[in-house]
């Protein structure tokens, strides 16, 4: 049960409302517009994330998963799970992310997710790690691959401390570009 | 040694080049600026956060700057130090700043919050303003992943725009 009243989404301002309404009304969105004077900032960076193509749809939400799942997050892997699916990611591979890393990867998935799990747990990353990955994707698709772990570790926070419920039915609804 | 090259000031698309001139032409700016498709929400964000009024600039400086501490962030750390000083953050915590401070240290070492932290925090600061504690400590968090991650060089002389 969270730990503060979600909003109606018909009370929030103009903007406010139109983004969250847009992604589905989620739980997610309904708690932290409690904090209406960060809540848009925070919701056009993240729809940026969303609508963004210099990362492969499939390499970001494998990269979210991992996330999700070294943060101990049960609301991120609700929400992503579908949205992983539809840009590729098979069962097998999901039961991957929650454990170690499967073979199935390609190597460039492979070196994404070696960063992402060393650098959530440790909170530093190792150069060799690190290099490899810039090698594979240059440099402003690796900044916008850490951007993302920043994006979603400091997400899982949030739903960890507001104890924001997994929506019964709701998920997301991914933004279009432009729109 | 940064181990990404940093953008140069005038290739950034022109809504984020009016925030640097803003906010400063900082090393994490120019980091950011290798994104094009995703800095100006970033941007966006991230002034939404340094205008707020919801906490004064003591509460919030301590907060950023015990995430800083707490991630081993050093950039972080060193672009803060100073917002925090002016401030007053760097002497003794009142009882509110005190029931942030206990949220964000338990937040940002174990991921959770125990029911008590949580309560002690949100009745001194009231819904709103705990709910922008934990965005604030979300950002912070996330953005020290990423420094540490680049190994980003601290400013030489160029320091953030903060009030």
């Amino acid at each position: 049960m969270t730990r503060i009243a979600y909003r109606d989404i018909d009370t929030l301002s103009g903007e406010a409302r139109a983004l969250a309404a847009e992604r589905g009304a989620l739980n997610v969105y309904r708690a932290l517009a409690n904090a209406d004077r960060v809540f848009t900032g925070w919701m056009a960076a993240g729809r940026e994330h969303l609508t963004s193509r210099v990362l492969p749809e499939r390499l970001r939400e494998l990269v979210i998963l991992r996330t999700a799942h070294l943060m101990d997050s049960r609301y991120e892997i609700a929400q992503h799970t579908g949205v992983a699916e539809r840009a590729g990611v098979s069962t097998a591979e999901l039961a991957a992310l929650a454990d170690g890393l499967s073979a199935t990867f390609d190597d460039v998935e492979l070196a994404a997710l070696r960063l992402t799990t060393e650098l959530v747990n440790t909170g530093h990353v190792h150069a060799d790690v690190f290099d490899q990955v810039h090698q594979a994707l240059g440099t402003e698709a690796t900044v916008e691959l850490l951007m993302v772990v920043a994006h979603w570790a400091g997400l899982a926070l949030m739903l960890n401390a507001l104890q924001v419920d997994v929506d019964a039915h709701a998920r997301i609804s991914m933004p279009r570009e432009g729109s | 040694m940064s181990r990404l090259p940093l953008a140069p000031v005038d290739h950034a698309p022109e809504p984020f080049r009016e925030f640097m001139a803003r906010r400063g032409e900082l090393n994490v700016f120019r980091l950011i600026a290798n994104a094009p498709a995703v800095c100006d929400g970033w941007a966006r964000m991230t002034d939404q956060f340094l205008d707020s009024p919801t906490f004064p600039p003591r509460l919030r400086e301590r907060v950023i700057l015990r995430v800083a501490e707490l991630r081993g962030s050093a950039y972080e750390t060193a672009q803060h130090l100073g917002p925090a000083r002016q401030a007053g953050a760097t002497e003794d915590p009142d009882p509110t700043e005190r029931a942030a401070l206990d949220l964000v240290d338990e937040l940002c070492t174990t991921h959770e919050v125990r029911d008590a932290t949580f309560d002690k925090a949100h009745a001194a600061l009231g819904t709103e303003a705990v709910t922008e504690l934990v965005l604030l400590v979300n950002l912070y968090y996330g953005l020290a992943l990423i420094l540490n991650a680049v190994d980003l060089d601290v400013d030489e002389h160029a320091r953030l725009g903060a009030p």
